[in-house]
């Protein structure tokens, strides 16, 4: 006997061209949908965890070096702007601010005294840093000793390995897991005394790039603002109080990132909806067009014995068959691509990026299968319907 | 019939792939030179980084990937066939391997190569080398 899945296999196999045409179509539309979601979860994701550990509400830096210091830290594109150290102290006495800790930002050469070119060396201060210390100690990581540092998770190195900047010798002391921020992922942290002494010895060694970097020079201010007072007020009293600096706030950043997303996402959405449209207008089209051609088929499958339910459900089935293999096409593709594609879109769109976790990215890849599968029983309603009502001898008839 | 119709579909796309090949590192995702980067030796001269060299070496192997596929949407019999898409299994390990291992891309994941070259080779070669596998199973002898 021939079973319903069998026969709805053969139909399909036998009618090759159309069945690629709808799943690539639905491909098409999962794939958009589940890019376009994937993409605005893993920049939330990514903004949401690099902010939480970066734990400033404010952002001091020389004026003028707004966008430097904005991709330094969403993409931690290096970069290296000064300002003299007397400024923490005039912030500091802002009122408002909580904690203060000041950060030198060094970018290694692509040269043969650098273990890697263009990466965002981060010089911290250990009495005052609520950044990378507090990870470590919760961790229970090794803290970075003279000439030790910790990498980020984008160098892919392991603990103990000898990484050289500058010709200057330094152990890993302590992996940061990937956050998707780029000031964590593509950035090494070290002791801001070590980074001075790293800048002074590059001045004197042979071959070795020198960096313009002087005790006494800081690239930026991480601040935390008293609780009840808001980084608004705080950012507007530290730029009357201290001049030639630029304050950023981290959710101006937040909504910086959002206004820049929104174009791409929507453009996105918009797409994937037209798509979609089409994709179910053209479903529907070829499925009655293929039904239309199977009156005969459908005639003698119904003299032989088969039910009127029998006729239904093959017709479904097959619309079913067809639309999930376009779907799990869609997302494995659209996964691929992304997977494949994160770092042009993280440093082409200077935007973080993290995946989601997998109970989310499971949901979402099941409701995206789910409504292509959805499409395609529904669009195969009508002529499931409709041809099942014919009488046998007519459909024989009719397909002659 | 079935089976020659899906062979000559996976010989166009094989076909497609080749072309694709020879085009991403110049035109779709071009390497790092194309964008005016080079390595800057102490005399002051400039010479190409090594994803120019994968670039050039693609260009070659998209060429015979290209003409291979030809050959297999002409191919009559099931032994040529099969034969022809096990070279373009090992033609697609090449795609991948060239930017990954064997000439190599810049380092840095924010360079052009890196970030946009490399993996889509990476996709081409993987793409191929399954339409090829399924080319080789779609060739076997009927019983």
């Amino acid at each position: 006997m021939v079973s319903l899945f069998h026969l709805a296999r053969q139909n399909l196999i036998c009618r090759i061209y159309r069945s690629l045409i709808i799943i690539l179509g639905i491909a098409g539309g999962a794939g958009l949908l589940l890019f376009g979601a994937l993409l605005l979860k893993g920049v939330e994701n990514g903004l949401q965890s690099g902010l939480s550990r970066l734990g400033a509400e404010l952002i001091v830096v020389p004026a003028g070096y707004e966008h430097p210091a904005r991709t330094a830290l969403l993409v931690g594109e290096p970069s290296m702007f000064y300002m003299h150290r007397d400024v923490e102290q005039q912030v500091a006495k802002v009122a408002g601010v909580e904690k203060v800790s000041s950060q030198v930002f060094v970018q290694s050469a692509q040269a043969s005294c650098c273990s890697a070119g263009n990466v965002l060396l981060i010089g911290f201060d250990p009495a005052s840093d609520f950044t990378v210390l507090p990870w470590a100690r919760q961790r229970k990581s090794k803290l970075p000793g003279e000439n030790e540092l910790i990498a980020g998770a984008g160098l892919q190195t392991l603990p103990g390995q000898p990484l050289k900047f500058f010709n200057y010798e330094f152990k890993v002391a302590a992996n940061l897991e990937a956050t998707g921020f780029g000031f964590f992922d593509n950035a090494v942290f070290m002791p801001v005394e070590t980074a001075y002494r790293m800048a002074l010895l590059s001045r004197t060694r042979k071959n070795t790039v020198p960096v313009k970097l002087t005790p006494g020079q800081i690239s930026a201010l991480l601040i935390r603002v008293k609780p009840g007072v808001t980084p608004q007020a705080v950012a507007r009293s530290i730029s009357q109080a201290v001049p030639g600096v630029k304050v950023l706030v981290s959710e101006g950043i937040v909504s910086t990132v959002r206004q820049r997303l929104a174009v791409p996402v929507k453009n996105l959405a918009l797409s994937g909806a037209v798509m979609w449209l089409v994709v179910f207008l053209m479903t529907a089209a070829l499925l009655t067009m293929m039904a239309a051609e199977r009156k005969r088929e459908f005639g003698l499958l119904r003299a032989m014995g088969a039910s009127r339910r029998f006729l239904i459900q093959l017709i479904i089935l097959e619309a079913g068959i067809l639309t999930a293999l376009g779907g799990l096409f869609g997302v494995i593709g659209s996964g691929i691509l992304i997977y494949a594609f994160k770092n042009l879109l993280i440093y082409t769109l200077e935007l973080p990026f993290h995946w989601p976790a997998w109970s989310r990215l499971t949901g979402l890849v099941a409701s995206i299968l789910l409504l292509s599968v959805l499409a395609g029983v529904l669009s195969a309603a009508y002529p499931a319907y409709r041809y099942s009502q014919l009488d046998p001898y007519d459909a024989i008839r009719a397909g002659e | 019939m079935p089976r020659e119709k899906i062979s000559k579909i996976i010989a166009l796309a094989s076909a497609l792939t080749g072309i694709l090949v020879m085009l991403v590192p110049r035109y779709i995702f071009p390497v790092c030179q194309f964008y005016g980067r080079f390595i800057e030796t102490k005399a002051g001269k400039l010479i190409p980084m090594r994803c120019f060299y994968t670039a050039q070496a693609e260009l070659a192997v998209g060429a015979v990937i290209f003409f291979s596929a030809l050959a297999l949407i002409f191919a009559r019999q099931a032994e040529t066939r099969k034969t022809v898409s096990m070279i373009l299994v090992l033609l697609g390990l090449v795609v991948i391997f060239l930017p990954a291992l064997l000439i190599g891309v810049c380092k840095d994941p924010s360079m052009p190569c890196h970030a946009g070259t490399l993996p889509a080779l990476t996709i081409l070669g993987g793409a191929l080398v399954i339409l090829s596998l399924l080319g080789v199973y779609l060739a076997r002898e009927r019983r």
